[in-house]
C-alpha cells in the first residue's frame, strides 16, 4: 500500500505487468475485494468480479468479441477482446465503459489502474 | 379481376367514388337489394369463378380467388352499405406475391383498414410474407393475424405445439401459441426493423400471456443478443410500439384486481383493443367488459387504440 501527497490515494500492489496473459482474465484478492485484471488491447483493465445481473464472478468468464448492432440478417464482428461475457448468464459487457452490451440494467465496477515500474497497482 | 358482372360494376363504383357512393340512399337501397337478390357467398363465387377458369387469379390457385372473392363480397355487401363497416381485407399466403397485387389493388379504398393474412406453417417473421408485409405497408395498412379454424387440421395449416389437439376445448385453450410464436419470430427475424411502419393486430389469442412473454424475451435478448444483432432495442419495447391485441374472450382471473395488474404490465394504454366478437357464442359487449377501467384508460381500450390503428380519424 502506498500512499501519496493531500490528495488521498491509496495503491495496492497487484502484480507484475508480465504475469498477466493477454486477453485471459485473471482474479486477484485486493483488499479483501476478488478483483479481475485484464490485459487487452494495450490497456489493463481492473474489474470487480461480481456480475451485476446475479452476483456472479464476471471475471470467470471470457473476453471476445460480439456482434455489433446491424440490419436484419447482417453479421458485423467487432469489438474483438473489448468484452467480457459473464459465465452464468452471457451478459455481454464493455470493459472500456462497464456498460453493458445489451440496454443498461447494470454497470461492471472498474478500477482505476496505475503502472509503476512493470508493477501493477490498483486506487481502491 | 372481378367475378362476375354485378360485382364489377359495384367495385367499379367504390373505386370511382366511394364517399359520394355509399353515403347516398338511393345507392345503398340498391346495393340492399343487390345483396338480398344475389344472395351471394363467397362459396358460390369462388365456384363460379372455379368452373368459369378464365379468372386472371384462378391461376394462382383458389387460394387466391376466394380472397378476391371474400373481399368483393364485404365491399359491395358491407362497406357499400354504410360506412361505419370497416374491413380487413383477406390475403392470400400461399401466393404473397399475388396477395400484394391484392393489397394495392384494394388498399386503398375506403374502410379498409387491415390486411389479413390467414397464416400458412411458416413463422410470420420469414420471408415468405415480405410482398405482403411491403405492400400493405406502402398502402399504411396494419397487418391482422387471427385464429382460422384450419389450426392443425392439414400439412400447410399452423400446428399447435404438442401435436394436434383432441378437442375444441383443447384448441380454444392452446391459440395463444399462435400469436406467441409469431410475435416471437417477427421481432427476433428484425421485420419491424425492415418494414419500420408495419403494425400488426394479433386479434383474439388473448393477452394475459403477454407479461411471461415480454419478460422472456427480454431476458433471451440480453443472453443471446448476438444471434440476432439487428435487434437493438428490447423486444418488449418493440412489441408494445408494434403489436396490438384484442380483449375478447376477456380473460376472467381469479381475482378481478389481478386483470388491473395485467392491463398495466401490458401497457393496454397503448396496447389493448376492444373487441366483442359479435355475434359468436362468446362474445363480449362493452356494458359489461373491463367495467372497472379508469376513464382514460377506457378511452385508450375502448377507442383510441383502435382509432389509431385503424387510422380512422
Amino acid at each position: 500500500m502506498t500512499s501519496y501527497g493531500r490528495t488521498r490515494v491509496t495503491l495496492h500492489f497487484v502484480t507484475l505487468q508480465d504475469q498477466l496473459e493477454d486477453a485471459k482474465p485473471t482474479v486477484f484478492s485486493v483488499n479483501g475485494r476478488s478483483i479481475g485484471l485484464i490485459k487487452s488491447r494495450g490497456k489493463i483493465y481492473a474489474v470487480r468480479n461480481v456480475c451485476p445481473h446475479k452476483g456472479a464472478p464476471v471475471c470467470e468468464g471470457t473476453l471476445r468479441g460480439t456482434m455489433l448492432p446491424s440490419d436484419p440478417g447482417a453479421f458485423v464482428f467487432g469489438l474483438e477482446n473489448q468484452i467480457l461475457q459473464c459465465p452464468w448468464h452471457g451478459w455481454e459487457f464493455d470493459l472500456e465503459t462497464g456498460s453493458g452490451v445489451c440496454e443498461s440494467r447494470g454497470h461492471l465496477v472498474l478500477y482505476p489502474v496505475v503502472l509503476k515500474e512493470h508493477s501493477v497497482y490498483l486506487d481502491l | 379481376m372481378l367475378l362476375d358482372k354485378k360485382l364489377q360494376i359495384d367495385v367499379d363504383v367504390v373505386v370511382r367514388d366511394p364517399i359520394s357512393t355509399v353515403r347516398q340512399p338511393q345507392q345503398r337501397r340498391e346495393l340492399i337489394e343487390n345483396r338480398v337478390s344475389r344472395k351471394g357467398c363467397p362459396d358460390a363465387i369462388w365456384r363460379e369463378a372455379a368452373e368459369r377458369g378464365e379468372h386472371p387469379q384462378f391461376r394462382g390457385g383458389p387460394a387466391l380467388t376466394l380472397a378476391t372473392a371474400f373481399n368483393e363480397f364485404f365491399l359491395n355487401e358491407f362497406l357499400t352499405v354504410d360506412d361505419r363497416f370497416k374491413l380487413a381485407m383477406v390475403v392470400a399466403a400461399h401466393d404473397p406475391t399475388a396477395s400484394a397485387v391484392e393489397v394495392r389493388r384494394l388498399g386503398k379504398l375506403p374502410g379498409i383498414v387491415a390486411a389479413y393474412i390467414p397464416l400458412l406453417n411458416i413463422p410470420m417473421g420469414h420471408r415468405h410474407y415480405y410482398p405482403i408485409y411491403e405492400a400493405a405497408e406502402e398502402i399504411g395498412l396494419p397487418i391482422l393475424i387471427h385464429p382460422t379454424g384450419t389450426e392443425g387440421g392439414f400439412p400447410t395449416a399452423v400446428t399447435f405445439a404438442g401435436g394436434v389437439p383432441s378437442t375444441y376445448i383443447e384448441r380454444h385453450t392452446a391459440f395463444p401459441e399462435i400469436a406467441i410464436s409469431n410475435i416471437n419470430s417477427l421481432v427476433f427475424e428484425g421485420v419491424f426493423t425492415r418494414f419500420p411502419r408495419m403494425k400488426l393486430l394479433a386479434a383474439e389469442f388473448g393477452f394475459s400471456w403477454l407479461p411471461h412473454f415480454l419478460w422472456r424475451m427480454d431476458q433471451n435478448w440480453r443472453q443471446f443478443r448476438k444471434e440476432v444483432p439487428w435487434v437493438k432495442v428490447p423486444p418488449s419495447g418493440i412489441v408494445i410500439d408494434r403489436v396490438r391485441f384484442t380483449s375478447q374472450p376477456i380473460e376472467e382471473p381469479e381475482r378481478p384486481e389481478y386483470l388491473s395488474h395485467i392491463l398495466e404490465m401490458i401497457h393496454a394504454d397503448r396496447t389493448l383493443i376492444f373487441s366483442t366478437d359479435y355475434p359468436h357464442w362468446d362474445n363480449d359487449f362493452p356494458n359489461n367488459t373491463l367495467t372497472r377501467l379508469a376513464p382514460d384508460l377506457r378511452r385508450r381500450v375502448f377507442y383510441e387504440n383502435a382509432a389509431e390503428l385503424f387510422r380512422l380519424s
